[in-house]
């Protein structure tokens, strides 16, 4: 008996880095264990694999089962975090296999408790779908209070009094000073611009060398207490002409002749940011001349 | 002697001096030193102005002009600035901001930041070209890398 104890421990291997262990109640079963510790009764596969159990082998009370550490979370976040990435309606058909044919190794690495292998598997598929730029803005108030929002590409690691969260795209979280990162947001909706359409161009009247009044508008979206309009040289929205904040539509306003890009964002309570409407192209031009005819005299 | 004796150290320290020269140069070769990395105030509209690491006056700055570490920026309300990091990174300034440039060692190209008192900023992160950017506030750090962080 003594023997073949000692046999059965030389055979058991300990845990891995970061692996844990667990010992199995009466009369529990492989399901049971996945869902008190891991909270997934699916994981089942997961633990067959850590474990080397076979397929419909029953546990025994007293039995020690080894379980994943938090790399199993950073797995699974990563895996969520491509999932997102591979679901946004503007990814190209081609690449969206190609990360869905990734994600589904990903997610087979997982059952077969392969965890670092799914990680750069979920890391893969975001760098196929995803634009190689990553677009996100950082808004500090006067007590420093942060909030950071990413509208494209790869997630941001955001870090505060120790934590660090990975913020993907479309998302905000606000930091309070001296606190760590909180709950992550979902961006508002980009309103959908109405007047002046696409290729519009405009020409009222002429006061002190800019013309207008130029009206822009807007649907409102739920959840928005002020819209930010910007105007700009260029469609990248950079070379900026004019910024306003308004509560409500329409913004009322005056432009140089020219040709300009608007777009729209809406902010929410607490500077909650949205996503900003595509560039509308406008051209501004003079009015055309009056004719004014007087009274001729005829001979 | 008394004549001597000085010239007799001369000839002793110059002859040092040229030995003891080349002898440092074999062994250890002067390495030159590593480029200075620059980030770039592309576009300017309204009062935007500069205060230099080694300045104590808030300047106005034009279009163009080479940002080193520490250098601050600030943008009055309404006002914009766009500033370029020689690893592509495109940082927009809104208005009433303050921006310091942070992080821009010579000794790791690809790598650069800001710290942003007040206002706000939008990056936007070449991730083929920048191995990491991020922005310092008072409250946090935003980090983007070109390696995908999870954790």
């Amino acid at each position: 008996m003594t023997r073949f104890l000692l046999i059965a421990l030389m055979l058991a291997s300990p845990p891995g880095p970061g692996e844990d262990t667990v010992v199995v109640q009466s009369g529990e079963t492989l399901e049971g264990v996945a869902q008190r510790v891991l909270g997934d009764p699916g994981a089942t596969a997961e633990l067959r694999a850590l474990n080397r159990l076979p397929e419909g082998g029953r546990l025994r009370a007293g039995e020690r089962l080894r379980v994943p550490g938090p790399e199993r979370d950073v797995a699974k976040t990563a895996i969520a975090h491509a999932e997102a990435a591979v679901a946004k309606p503007e990814v190209e058909p081609k690449a969206k296999q190609k990360a869905l044919d990734v994600l589904a190794k990903a997610k087979s690495a997982v059952r077969a408790a392969h965890y670092g292998e799914a990680l750069d598997q979920a890391r893969e598929a975001i760098h196929i779908v995803d634009a190689s730029k990553t677009k996100f803005s950082v808004t500090v108030a006067e007590d420093g209070a942060t909030r950071v929002s990413v509208s494209e590409g790869a997630p941001v690691v955001v870090e505060a009094r120790g934590q660090a969260v990975p913020l993907g795209a479309g998302n905000s979280v606000h930091v309070a000073p001296g606190l760590a990162p909180g709950t992550e947001q979902p961006l508002l909706p980009a309103p959908v611009t109405r007047e002046p359409g696409d290729g519009a161009v405009l020409h009222t009247g002429y006061t002190e060398g800019l013309i207008g009044p130029l009206a822009f508008n807007w649907s409102e979206v739920s959840g928005a207490e002020r819209y930010v309009v910007l105007v700009t040289h260029d469609v990248e929205g950079k070379d900026v002409v004019a910024q306003h904040e308004v509560v409500k539509g329409p913004l009322v306003t005056a432009l140089a002749i020219g040709r300009y890009f608007w777009r729209v964002s809406a902010r929410g309570a607490d500077g909650l940011p949205g996503k900003w409407s595509p560039a509308v192209a406008i051209t501004v031009e003079a009015p055309p001349p009056k004719l004014e005819v007087g009274s001729p005299t005829w001979r | 002697m008394r004549v001597g004796a000085p010239i007799f150290l001369a000839v002793v320290a110059s002859a040092c001096a040229s030995s003891c020269d080349r002898a440092s140069e074999a062994a250890a070769p002067v390495m030159p030193p590593p480029p200075a990395r620059r980030a770039i105030l592309e576009q300017v509209s309204g009062d935007v102005r500069i205060k230099r690491s080694d300045g104590d006056e808030w300047l106005p700055v034009t279009p163009g002009i080479a940002l080193s570490r520490d250098d601050k920026i600030r943008t009055a309300k309404s006002a914009t600035a766009l500033i370029r990091f020689d690893e592509g990174t495109e940082l927009a300034i809104d208005g009433e901001s303050m921006v310091s440039i942070s992080d821009l060692p010579a000794e790791a190209p690809g790598k650069g930041g800001v710290t942003v008192l007040r206002g706000k900023v939008d990056a936007e992160v070449d991730r083929n070209r920048s191995a990491e950017f991020s922005v310092k506030t008072p409250a946090a750090i935003a980090r983007a890398s070109k390696e995908i962080v999870f954790q």
